[in-house]
């Protein structure tokens, strides 16, 4: 097939030792961009862009696109180690991934992340070369109506991910969609809960919120005790998956594949989301729901392998159609511009050497993802065994600085340590911060979806349910809403008789 | 001999304090590195713009010139920390002319104390729709616009771009009524007009040319002067005898307020040169800008104060107005 | 959890309520042309809603006396506050004093002050790290920290 032979092109082109050199360097960069929370891939790419600017134009996608691998990559190691989600997409890697290295498998945890994000995203480069075309129109099929009842659905997956009493994670849910519309009203632009002050405008901003949330929040309660407490398992039990763990995560990962790729193709959906839809399946399908969150790897690598998907998944309207999916790829497509190509549906025609150069570097990026950092992991288990009392002052001075340099402002520092102050305290008044969290990421979309979708159908509810597409995303959103309460009160009702 | 590390560090300490305290003699402008404030994100537009700049800027003013990012409200953070910086010329604000012309008139707290130096270069705003669209002509849509008020979605990314004063003065002008939809990323605007929910996007060359090009998109007419290069075969607003319709993105370079009229001079001329360079030039051309210097600080300080009366007016008639 | 949940969700109803006000104050608006408040009167009302649900349950189980997962004596207050504190102070001094400055007596505090380690390893480690972070923070990404008193 013509596609393959041109791929097999691409691999050549993406092979030459100079691009494998900048594949190298970017992934190198990403990589550390990706651990230090705050900068992330935006930052990186912005700093390299005068770089670029000297090199050949493949050249310079290939690193940047190593850049955007790296910092996803990054991101999932700190949310093991540390837990602190380097990006947003690993937020739900936080959950067992941090449990994990609790127990002392931290090896395992970041290996498995690493081969899960690795089979995921060569596996859907693949589908990817063959399906773009017409999965790129699919994706136009989605207005502001689907995209409303899509989130919407997620909402719902939030309710379903609540470990403890439904009615707190809802409510931690409404606290987060209160959160969002901190800043300036989509449709009038009039500013709310601002009290005046400019960097608010912009809202509260989610990487700030997550490092306190879960960074600070998790030292404080560390703290708490006495620092001759063992926080980490000392004896580090192997540093690579075992069978079992193989066994365990081979399915999460193909299904999480198929479910990131198909999502990321919706221009614009963050590749959050596909994390935890991936994870609430996992746990859906899993024989023991209930050890979801104490350190189970199908919830690493279920997750790990949706994110790199839906950037794969991501790919499709950006190399189709010019439509960048978010930040990251709406520099690189600036970057593409500078050079003269011109992304879009004539970037295939025009410059087929430079598309399927992208293609087969990209793929090139993922292994060098994964042969870089493999050895890595023996590195990083080693800086878990560094005695809290001085481990923690390190993670606190990554986290201020973290969200300094999210936008250079001080405001930034400020709303990390109250959201660290509200962390801790969520914590000993039992609150779960995941659905604050997800709530977060999806309440500027719901109302921005839900608004324009009022002005589009001029005030009428119906056209949630006249359309099919949003109409089956409502209706899932029920059935997930019934499933959690039915499961939660036979759950709930088995906690009680065991707590009395 | 735990004292004698505590006095080696102090020691350092000072003597590193002494070293920065070593001013820089007053010399010629320009002396020091200096920096461009972007206020909005790396790899947006106006950002592409200032970066494609930079090695030529630096080569001829002999420092380092460099662009900074400073994003936040829609321009306002980095306009506000340019203008409180010392006017000595090492700190200027490079923009789209949206955060001193639109946000003023939204609300005239928003006004910051800046001095333009020069306006670059343009870009067109234009008005699109998809391919498979019945409205082949601007014609088209005013009379359907006419006959079934209220019928037809516009969007823009948002009552804080230029975009939606420039399709404000077309529904005014043209007497017609559009439902204006605020799709605040552009991407996500042309998706939608793409999958056809809503009729029509009002918005800059650069998020639909590609599309246009591979004949996707349908441009119906453009707000500048005359027609684009790429595209001749788009009327302008002014030849369907629309000329009120002329707001455009425009790129500017300012300062804070009272700059040294050296400083300024030394401006207009580098930026004549810059902008005359092949190679900046075919950057700016790539990324779908027109360049078109104008310079002269008093002149420009009257054409941004016309703007923001022009857009006031606006803003009030719609209720924007805060 | 009796206890907890009765102060907690007590707070979180006042706040509901607060923000629906606010809410309200901003405009609703209509269905046509939905204002800026709706979204967080809508968030607010179900906030309220909930916490009402689970400060009444919690009024209402006659309360067990909740057993705290840790021994009180084994709970170190001090110390959340000492670091709370201080990374307020290092965020307010940021600007003024500068990055290597404030990082370095930041550190030595953690290090001495809260986990007690011997005041020579505190300032070792404390200038290693604040030289290493400024390294690859401010030079290698160019992050433009602060420069306070050692700046130009």
């Amino acid at each position: 097939m013509e596609s393959l032979q041109n791929l097999v092109m691409g691999l050549g082109t993406a092979l030459h030792p100079v691009n494998l050199f900048y594949c190298f360097i970017g992934v190198l960069i990403g990589t550390l961009t990706g651990v230090l929370p705050g900068i992330g891939p935006v930052g990186a790419i912005s700093l390299l862009l005068p770089v670029t600017f000297h090199v050949p134009p493949l050249s310079a996608f290939i690193m940047l696109a190593g850049i955007m691998y790296g910092a996803q990559y990054g991101g999932s190691t700190t949310s093991i180690l540390v837990n602190i989600p380097g990006e947003a997409s690993s937020v739900i890697t936080c959950m067992d991934g941090y449990a994990m290295a609790r127990k002392g498998r931290a090896g395992p945890a970041l290996g498995m992340a690493a081969f899960a994000s690795f089979i995921a995203g060569t596996g859907t480069l693949f589908a990817l070369v063959l399906v773009a075309p017409p999965l790129a129109e699919f994706g136009l099929r989605f207005g502001p109506p689907e995209y409303f009842s899509l989130m919407v659905c997620g909402l719902t997956i939030v309710v379903y991910l609540a470990r403890g009493s439904i009615a707190k994670a809802l409510m931690m849910m409404s606290f987060g969609l209160i959160l969002a519309a901190v800043g300036l009203d989509p449709i009038s632009s009039h500013p709310r809960f601002t009290y005046g002050v400019l960097a608010l405008r912009d809202g509260v901003g989610l990487p700030q919120v997550v490092i306190g949330l879960f960074g600070v929040s998790e030292v404080l309660i560390t703290v708490e005790r006495s620092f001759s407490r063992v926080v980490f398992e000392t004896k580090i039990k192997g540093l690579l998956p075992t069978l079992q763990d193989w066994k365990d995560s081979i399915l999460p990962v193909l299904r999480a594949s198929f479910l990131g790729f198909f999502m990321g193709i919706i221009p614009g959906i963050s590749v959050v989301i596909p994390t935890f839809v991936s994870y609430s399946l996992e746990k859906k399908l899993s024989r023991f729901p209930e050890k979801f969150g104490t350190g189970v790897i199908a919830g690493v690598a279920g997750p790990e392998a949706a994110n790199n998907a839906a950037a794969s998944g991501t790919l499709v309207p950006l190399l189709s159609l010019g439509i960048p999916a978010g930040a990251s790829s709406a520099i690189v497509l600036g970057a593409l511009m500078i050079y003269g190509l011109n992304p879009g549906p004539l970037l295939i025609k025009e410059s087929p050497q430079v598309f399927w150069g992208v293609i087969g570097s990209m793929y090139i990026g993922n292994v060098m993802l994964l042969l870089l950092n493999l050895p890595l992991i023996g590195i990083w288990v080693k800086v878990l065994k560094i005695p809290y009392g001085i481990l923690f002052s390190l993670i606190i001075l990554f986290c201020l600085i973290g969200s300094y340099t999210i936008n250079n402002s001080l405001t930034d520092m400020y709303i990390m340590i109250i959201f660290g102050v509200m962390g801790y305290l969520m914590k000993k008044f039992d609150y779960e911060a995941t659905p604050l969290i997800l709530a977060l990421v999806l309440g500027p979309m719901i109302e921005n979806a839900l608004a324009r979708s009022m002005i589009i159908s001029r005030g009428s509810f119906l056209v949630f349910f006249q359309r099919p597409i949003s109409a089956i995303f409502l209706g899932m959103a029920l059935l997930i809403l019934l499933s959690s309460f039915l499961s939660k009160k036979k759950l709930g009702e088995d906690i009680l008789n065991m707590e009395e | 001999m735990k004292m004698k590390i505590v006095w080696i560090i102090l020691i350092a300490t000072v003597v590193g304090i002494g070293f920065n305290a070593v001013g820089y003699a007053q010399e010629k402008y320009p002396s020091k590195p200096t920096q461009i404030v972007v206020p909005f994100g790396a790899g947006g537009s106006s950002d592409l713009f200032f970066r494609s700049l930079t090695d030529e800027l630096s080569k001829t003013m002999k420092v380092p010139v460099t662009v900074v990012n400073r994003t936040g409200a829609s321009g306002l953070v980095g306009a506000d920390f340019v203008a409180n910086s010392k006017n000595d010329g090492y700190t200027l604000l490079g923009t789209s002319s949206a955060p001193v012309t639109i946000a003023p008139a939204i609300d005239p707290k928003d006004a910051r104390e800046l001095d333009p130096l020069a306006l670059l270069a343009y870009q067109a705003n234009i008005i699109v729709t998809r391919s498979e669209s019945e409205f082949k002509t601007l014609d088209d849509l005013v009379a359907y616009a006419k006959k079934k008020p209220g019928a037809l979605t516009c969007g823009t990314s948002g009552i804080e771009s230029e975009p939606y004063f420039a399709l404000e003065l077309f529904k005014a002008a043209a007497k017609i009524d559009l439902r204006h939809v605020p799709i605040s990323s552009s991407r996500e605007g042309i998706t939608s007009t793409l999958g056809g929910h809503i009729d029509f996007w009002f918005g800059s060359l650069a998020t639909s040319q590609s599309l246009m090009k591979a004949d996707r998109i349908r441009g119906l007419a453009v707000c500048t002067e005359r027609r684009l290069e790429s595209f001749p075969s788009i009327p302008t607003f002014a030849e369907k005898h629309y000329p009120q319709v002329n707001v455009n993105l425009i790129i500017t370079l300012l300062g804070p307020r009272g700059l040294p009229p050296a400083v300024i001079k030394t401006w207009e001329d580098v930026l004549k040169s810059v902008l005359a360079n092949p190679e900046v030039a075919a950057s700016i051309k790539r990324l779908n800008y027109d360049i078109d210097l104008q310079v002269g600080t008093e002149k420009l300080r009257t054409y941004f104060k016309g703007e923001v009366e022009r857009f006031s007016k606006i803003a009030k008639q719609t209720g924007l107005r805060k | 959890m009796g206890r907890l949940d009765i102060y907690s969700s007590g707070f979180w109803l006042l706040l509901s309520i607060y923000i629906a006000v606010e809410s309200y104050r901003l405009d609703l608006g209509n269905w046509h042309t939905p204002g800026p408040g709706y979204f967080s009167f809508g968030a607010a009302l179900l906030l309220g809603v909930m916490s009402l649900s689970v400060l009444v349950k919690a009024l209402l189980k006659p309360p067990k006396g909740e057993t705290l997962a840790v021994a009180p004596e084994e709970v170190r207050w001090q110390n959340v506050v000492l670091v709370i504190g201080s990374m307020f102070f290092y965020v307010l001094l940021l600007n003024s004093v500068g990055f290597v400055v404030c990082t370095f007596l930041l550190l030595v505090f953690f290090l001495f002050g809260v986990s007690r380690q011997r005041c020579l390893t505190a300032i070792l480690i404390a200038s290693l790290v604040t030289i290493g972070s400024y390294i690859v923070f401010d030079t290698l990404l160019n992050a433009q920290l602060p420069k306070g008193i050692l700046g130009g």
